[in-house]
């Protein structure tokens, strides 16, 4: 049994962020969890996903968050607890239901996890969704380290059933992805499941959410006293420190080192907000009354910056208040732990010297190491004969968000416009505006996933619109990018995971069909002519038409040890002219140049024999 | 208890998530306060991963630009790669044995020689040990063993708080059931093997 799920209180684990926010849940008392994954929350459904066969609680992966924050919330207007996990973006997707839902209120429990990325690790974009909670009325809490995630959590289901509203936990990558030490705590009962009354006073008509807005600032305002005296805001350091730091997430973690590295401990006080929105307004002020400078640590946008700022200004203290700005900290990016001590010291006026990094200008050049697709991937036979149908056209690649989006990398170079989830569906209706004129053709690229997650809608639009483009669904069956979750393509023989009865396959051919796209083609992209056929057929075809390239993940079905281990291939020496079509061209990574000769490494190699269809000179053959 | 901060750096595959994890749990079981911190974002397609261990005490999980006490690198390449993380007086731990890079250029001659990349390391950092890795773990038998012996190469530095029993027993637990055997002989060997570069290291 995973130690998760071990009824063991006061047992000490080593846990990641997301794994310690599932334990949190669990000692909730969770009943239901529907998410889509998106990097860095994934982790959290997929061990939901595979530890709900031992546990109290279900766990779905729904089509996407809006959709899996509905589900949820139905659950919780139902008197269960339930849990949402999405990636920053993904909340844009379910921003919709959040919105409303935080006037109906919830009866059991709901909790939102969302995880930002500072710095981009995964992502398309840095935006801090703490102002989520500010725009919907959200009570947040913000953990710095594992304990925190699974504590924090815990108290996000209390208070959300204590107030009947939703309550998000909000991480970064940092904290979602660092490693603690966790002390487990009792575990909960999940509520059992009750009759579900009608309460047609909070159906949100007009004439209902006028009145329900009103109750939704009334339960932010009892949150705001509890914010208040809650342990996870708390100050650490002397009382009457005439220097102090507000710090929120791992800010709150750089910033104690620095105070302590810097022999700051007597003259610097740090307040803890962990439970940072509704801001617990007077321990704030108490903080902020009698100290000469208090600096806040927070990464991203000045959430809680801003807010100290009219709070002094509102109730007449003169402090002096840094943030943005002082030294590096910025709106940019993830901080580190010597950004802040360099702020703290610069700040308070405290002696400082820059770690002493070795002089690396005369650094030799590095060749980098980009993410590339896998070798055997079959992305990489669609885009390569994509390319190679569509030479001679002036062409446009839209392309989507997942493994695929690593065709933009040379030298396939298959990806010119990367938006949002599903974007590839919809943006050839606008572009082709222009397009119409300039006699270029879009052919438009998304995964099995991304396509139900949000490329349904567009490709719908298309079809009654009628826009005239061609959209590949690179169908290999699951969620790739984000660690192999079941896709709704997936396919039922390949994955004993999809054995589980409830869940059941949904044809993306006769999904595109049943949307009136005329003309669809399904073809398996290892076999290179037929792909090619396909594209030079579509591109021929004056309307929209879809391809569905499908072919499974090769990598999935590696994992899962399917047991069928195909022969590697090799690469004859007495034919080969090292032309090197195979990687100027293909750019599958098991292909290595050594000087002249090119060599394929075999523990690299997938057996997927397309290169061998690729080389001009027949040159790769069976590893004997 | 002095904070002690390694910083870990390999590429994608070589199992170096798995180290810091075990060196997480050695702690955890020796009492040694930790934090660890890993980026993996694309690390199964080939990019570069790294990840930390902290330990003594220190509530960050990073480690920020010349503050890494030890810079365990399972590549030359990507041991240069890191040399922003180091002082002049940390020590790095390295294998020698290159990883290259796929070159949608067919270039092969982006790769700087490993004898270049070495004196490198050496021109920049007071203590280097440096050692094929890959070699030793095949010599156990283990062919995905990297990892197991950088972390016995990591006991040799004299600076671990843990014994090298609490991180064998943490292997013990923490591995596949069928590979413990070689994991622990890989551990060993690079025990040795660290050993042995640090008296070399203390010669010169």
């Amino acid at each position: 049994m995973s130690k998760l799920l071990e009824n063991a209180p006061g047992r000490k684990a080593l846990l990641m962020g997301n794994e310690a926010l599932v334990r949190g849940a669990y000692e909730a008392g969770l009943n239901f969890a529907c998410s889509y994954p998106g990097t860095p929350s994934s982790e959290v459904g997929t061990l939901l996903f595979k530890l709900q066969a031992k546990a109290p609680f279900r766990m779905e992966f729904g089509a996407n968050e809006k959709v899996s924050v509905e589900a949820a919330a139905g659950a919780a207007m139902a008197g269960l607890y339930s849990l949402s996990s999405m990636k920053h973006v993904g909340l844009n997707v379910a921003a919709d239901p959040l919105g409303t839902l935080s006037y109906i209120g919830v009866k059991g429990a709901l909790v939102i996890y969302n995880a930002d990325d500072p710095s981009l690790f995964s992502s398309q974009n840095e935006q801090d969704n703490r102002h989520y909670c500010r725009l919907f009325g959200l009570p947040l809490f913000e953990p710095s380290s594992a304990q925190e995630m699974k504590d924090m959590t815990v108290a996000a289901f209390r208070l959300s059933h204590e107030l009947g509203m939703p309550v998000m936990v909000r991480s970064t990558t940092r904290v979602a992805h660092l490693r603690g030490v966790v002390e487990f705590g009792e575990i909960a009962e999940p509520p059992k499941p009750v009759h579900v009354e009608k309460d047609h006073a909070r159906v949100t008509l007009p004439v209902n959410a006028i009145r329900m807005h009103r109750e939704l600032l009334e339960r932010l305002d009892k949150a705001r006293v509890i914010s208040n005296a809650s342990p996870f805001n708390f100050v650490r350091g002397p009382e009457n420190a005439p220097f102090g730091i507000v710090a929120g997430s791992i800010g709150y973690a750089y910033a104690l080192d620095a105070v302590t590295s810097l022999g700051l401990d007597n003259q610097v006080a740090v307040f803890r907000a962990g439970l940072s929105y509704p801001e617990p307004d007077e321990a704030l002020l108490t903080f902020l009354r009698g100290k000469q400078k208090v600096l806040v640590v927070e990464e991203l946008e000045p959430f809680m910056e801003n807010f100290l700022r009219a709070l002094a200004q509102k109730n007449g203290v003169t402090v002096e208040i840094g943030g943005k700005g002082i030294a590096g900290l910025s709106r940019l990016y993830e901080y580190d732990s010597e950004m802040v001590r360099e702020a703290v010291a610069v700040f308070f006026g405290a002696a400082w010297e820059p770690a002493e990094c070795p002089d690396l200008a005369d650094r030799p050049k590095l060749p980098v190491r980009p993410p590339n697709l896998c070798p055997g991937c079959p992305h990489r036979a669609s885009y390569y004969a994509a390319k190679k149908a569509s030479a001679g056209y002036d062409m446009l690649f839209p392309n989507d968000i997942g493994c695929y989006s690593l065709g933009f990398g040379a030298p396939l170079r298959m990806a010119d416009t990367i938006l949002c989830m599903g974007a590839s569906a919809s943006l050839p209706c606008g572009l082709d505006q222009a397009t119409e004129h300039t006699g270029q053709k879009i052919l438009s690229f998304i995964g099995d996933s991304t396509f139900f997650h949000s490329g349904m809608t567009g490709l719908a639009n298309a079809v009654y619109n009628g826009h005239k483009y061609t959209l590949v669904i690179l169908d290999n069956q699951v969620t790739a990018m984000t660690g192999h979750q079941p896709s709704f393509a997936i396919d039922p023989e390949g994955d004993e995971r999809a054995a589980m009865a409830r869940l059941t396959p949904i044809d993306a051919e006769a999904v595109v069909r049943a949307l009136g796209v005329q003309h669809v083609q399904v073809v398996k992209p290892s076999h290179l002519k037929k792909m090619e056929a396909a594209v030079r057929e579509a591109l021929d075809y004056d309307g929209l038409s879809v391809i569905i390239a499908r072919e499974p993940c090769p990598l999935h079905h590696k994992r899962q040890g399917d047991g069928k281990k195909r022969p590697v291939f090799a690469v004859d020496q007495e034919k080969c002219d090292h032309c090197r079509t195979c990687i100027k061209e293909y750019g599958c990574p098991a292909f290595q140049p050594e000087g002249e000769r090119i060599a394929i490494d075999p523990t690299q190699c997938s057996g997927c024999a397309v290169c061998v269809q690729v080389c001009p000179r027949q040159a790769i053959r069976p590893m004997k | 208890m002095n904070i002690l901060k390694i910083y870990v750096m390999g590429v994608g595959g070589q199992g170096n998530v798995l180290a810091s994890k075990l060196v997480g749990e050695a702690a955890l079981e020796a009492g040694v306060p930790v934090v660890l911190s890993e980026t993996h974002g694309m690390a199964q397609r080939g990019g570069v991963v790294e990840s930390t261990a902290v330990l003594g005490g220190a509530l960050s999980p990073t480690i920020a630009d010349g503050c890494a006490d030890i810079l365990l690198a399972f590549e030359p390449l990507e041991a240069v790669r890191a040399l922003n993380k180091v002082r002049k007086d940390s020590l790095i731990i390295t294998s020698t044995a290159p990883l290259k890079p796929f070159s949608p250029s067919g270039d092969d001659k982006t790769y700087p020689p490993v004898p270049e990349l070495l004196s490198y390391l050496n021109a920049k950092c007071d203590k280097v040990l440096a050692f094929d890795g890959r070699e030793i773990a095949l010599s156990q038998g283990n062919a995905l063993g990297l990892n197991m012996v950088m972390l016995g190469a990591l006991y040799a530095s004299g600076m671990m708080p843990i014994r090298p029993e609490d991180q064998k027993k943490a292997i013990a637990a923490g591995t596949r059931e069928a590979f413990v055997a070689k994991n622990l002989a890989c551990f060993e060997a690079g025990l040795h093997a660290g050993l042995e570069a640090m008296k070399a290291l203390t010669l010169k």
